[in-house]
């Protein structure tokens, strides 16, 4: 749904204005004299400082209507990664710069003067009052340091001396045109750039956590990299042909595992094990976590892990909740933290669990696998169905091609943690 | 003495239901809306109202799981018994699971004689999953089944966290 022009607008500045722009005063003021801060604080430099205030404001309103129309479209995990979320976070560092250094000032000039019939201290409640008085988009985009200024403009009512809405629009077109509106714009740009490049770099950390990093669900993965997953085993039957169909094309996957299910058959899990594979826990008997008790939580989760890693003999470093139940409950995600593990879900559902053909398995997954965002992610396969143990080979072939790479997930994950600049690699 | 008749007791007591047992729903019910919803979530058929687009459909398939998993296991622990088998294909037409059944027969490599396997495929004609589905789509959304989904969803609902 498109959002009026005005209206977004609005919301950026109250955003700002309510603590998306946290500003302090009293953090970064700079040991300066006062000559400079004179300087500084001069009224042309004011008024350039503000002209600057409203090209960023004008630069963001382009990229919020921008924003906006992308949003109906796309899908929560890509909505943060584009451009143009990126940009208005980096206008609003710029902005928040310009605002801190003129309220600093103000601050320092105003406690100078204070027992003088200067007037400089109010210098910038006057260029405000006096540039918010140009239009109401000026005084819109003032709002936010007009209310940290308090009597900029008071409670009285602002004589706008641009009144048409041709006025309005024929000054924003010259402001869109001038030499300093192409500076500042690709300013923004380049800078945004830098906030993708760090926000990859730094990110994308796990750790066991009920918050957001203590939950993996493969779209974060690097371009190219795939984890395979299979819930429920072991079983022999099917669980072994998985297996090898692994080895026989050199390839890792981690198997999320039932204690209640290793214990029947501890050889088969020791196995799949010892070829290489990754294990980790999905409970003891598989029940739906969000129905259980307290002491059972414990059980399926803590006791799950525990004998676990003592009959395989290996690291336990994740959990996965039965059904996908609880991952937003935060008692659970919480017990799943509590005992060192890191959260797993999936972005690849393959429904293997339904009985149905394993071609239609795998046409599905082919699907899903061409809709994520960096052709990436964790498929979800359960190794106790025959129609897996055909279905699943198919897919092994296609990992195989156009330089997809796939590891267990204490691979992908620990590599990224590292920073590694491939991850996954060959 | 005491303990024999203790053990003897002790036999009859039945497992407590997991609340979300298909004892609630007949298993048809809960195999056409879990065939429904795979349909929207493979896009091969329209969303409905209350399934509005894939995510959902995701979701309420994650719902449904735990009660298809106890039909599936039912029905499978019954594919040793030809008996059971034959009862389950005269019936199927009835709840539109001969697809279904006919799936489950074929992963479990179950050969069927000639005169059961012409039954199925009968069944299977006469009532076909499009026409069953079709009926699905209309019913759904006001029906029991949905209302009990929508309300245990949270528990398997997951909004992926802002980077």
């Amino acid at each position: 749904m498109k959002r009026p022009h005005v209206f977004s607008l609005i919301i950026f500045v109250f955003m700002a204005s309510c603590g998306l722009f946290k500003t302090s005063t009293s953090g970064n003021i700079r040991n300066i004299s006062s000559i400079e801060v004179e300087q500084e604080f001069s009224p042309q430099v004011i008024e350039e400082k503000l002209h600057h205030l409203f090209i960023y404001y004008l630069i963001a309103q382009r990229e919020l209507d921008q924003f906006d129309k992308k949003i109906t479209d796309s899908k929560i995990e890509e909505i943060y990664s584009q451009s143009e979320y990126l940009k208005l976070q980096t206008i609003r560092t710029q902005v928040e710069e310009i605002e801190n250094h003129l309220l600093e000032l103000h601050d320092q000039v105003s406690k100078t003067h204070k027992n003088s019939n200067q007037k400089s201290g109010t210098l910038l409640n006057i260029k405000v009052k006096e540039f918010s008085e140009h239009s109401s988009l000026h005084a819109l985009f003032m709002e936010n340091i007009s209310n940290r200024l308090f009597e900029a403009n008071g409670n009285k009512k602002l004589n706008f001396k641009m009144k048409s809405r041709r006025e309005i629009s024929k000054y924003i077109k010259s402001v869109e045109e001038s030499s300093l509106y192409q500076v500042l714009d690709k300013n923004i740009e380049h800078l945004s750039f830098m906030l993708e490049g760090s926000r990859s770099a730094d990110d994308k950390k796990f750790y066991p956590s009920s918050a957001s990093a203590g939950n993996i669900t493969g779209n974060e993965f690097p371009s190219k990299v795939w984890s395979l997953t299979f819930d429920d085993g072991p079983k022999r039957q099917t669980s072994e042909i998985i297996v090898n169909e692994l080895k026989k094309r050199n390839l890792k996957a981690t198997f999320f595992q039932l204690t209640q299910q290793v214990k029947k058959d501890p050889e088969m899990a020791k196995e799949i094990h010892d070829s290489g594979m990754e294990i980790a826990s999905h409970s003891y008997t598989h029940p739906q976590l969000t129905k259980v008790s307290s002491s059972e939580l414990d059980f399926e989760i803590g006791v799950a892990s525990a004998e676990l890693k003592s009959i395989v003999n290996a690291d336990i470093h994740f959990f996965r909740l039965p059904y996908g139940a609880g991952v937003s409950n935060p008692t659970i995600r919480e017990k799943v933290a509590g005992e060192n593990l890191i959260h797993v879900f999936w972005n690849i559902d393959t429904l293997d669990w339904m009985a149905q053909e394993p071609e239609k398995i795998v046409e599905r997954t082919i699907q899903l696998m061409k809709k994520t965002q960096r052709d990436s992610g964790i498929i979800l396969f359960h190794d106790i169905h025959r129609r897996t143990t055909l279905a699943a080979p198919v897919i092994m072939d296609l990992l195989l091609q156009e330089n997809r790479r796939v590891c267990t997930l204490h691979e992908i994950v620990s590599q990224m943690n590292e920073g590694n600049e491939t991850v996954c690699a060959k | 003495m005491i303990a024999l008749i203790f053990l003897a007791s002790c036999s009859n007591i039945k497992a407590p239901l997991n609340p979300n047992t298909s004892k609630d729903f007949s298993q048809g019910e809960v195999i056409l809306a879990t065939q429904l919803l795979t349909k929207i979530f493979d896009q091969e058929m329209a969303p409905i109202q209350c399934v509005p687009d894939i995510d959902e459909a995701a979701l309420l398939l994650r719902t449904i799981n735990p009660r298809m998993e106890i039909i599936q296991d039912d029905i499978e622990a019954s594919l040793d018994d030809p008996k059971e088998i034959k009862k389950m294909i005269e019936s199927c037409e009835k709840s539109c699971t001969c697809d279904f059944i006919d799936d489950l027969l074929r992963e479990h490599l179950v050969v069927l004689d000639k005169e059961l396997r012409k039954s199925l495929e009968k069944r299977e004609k006469q009532k076909d999953l499009k026409s069953c589905l079709n009926f699905a789509k209309e019913t759904f959304c006001s029906g029991d089944l949905y209302k009990q989904l929508e309300r245990e969803k949270v528990d398997f609902s997951y909004e992926e966290e802002n980077p």
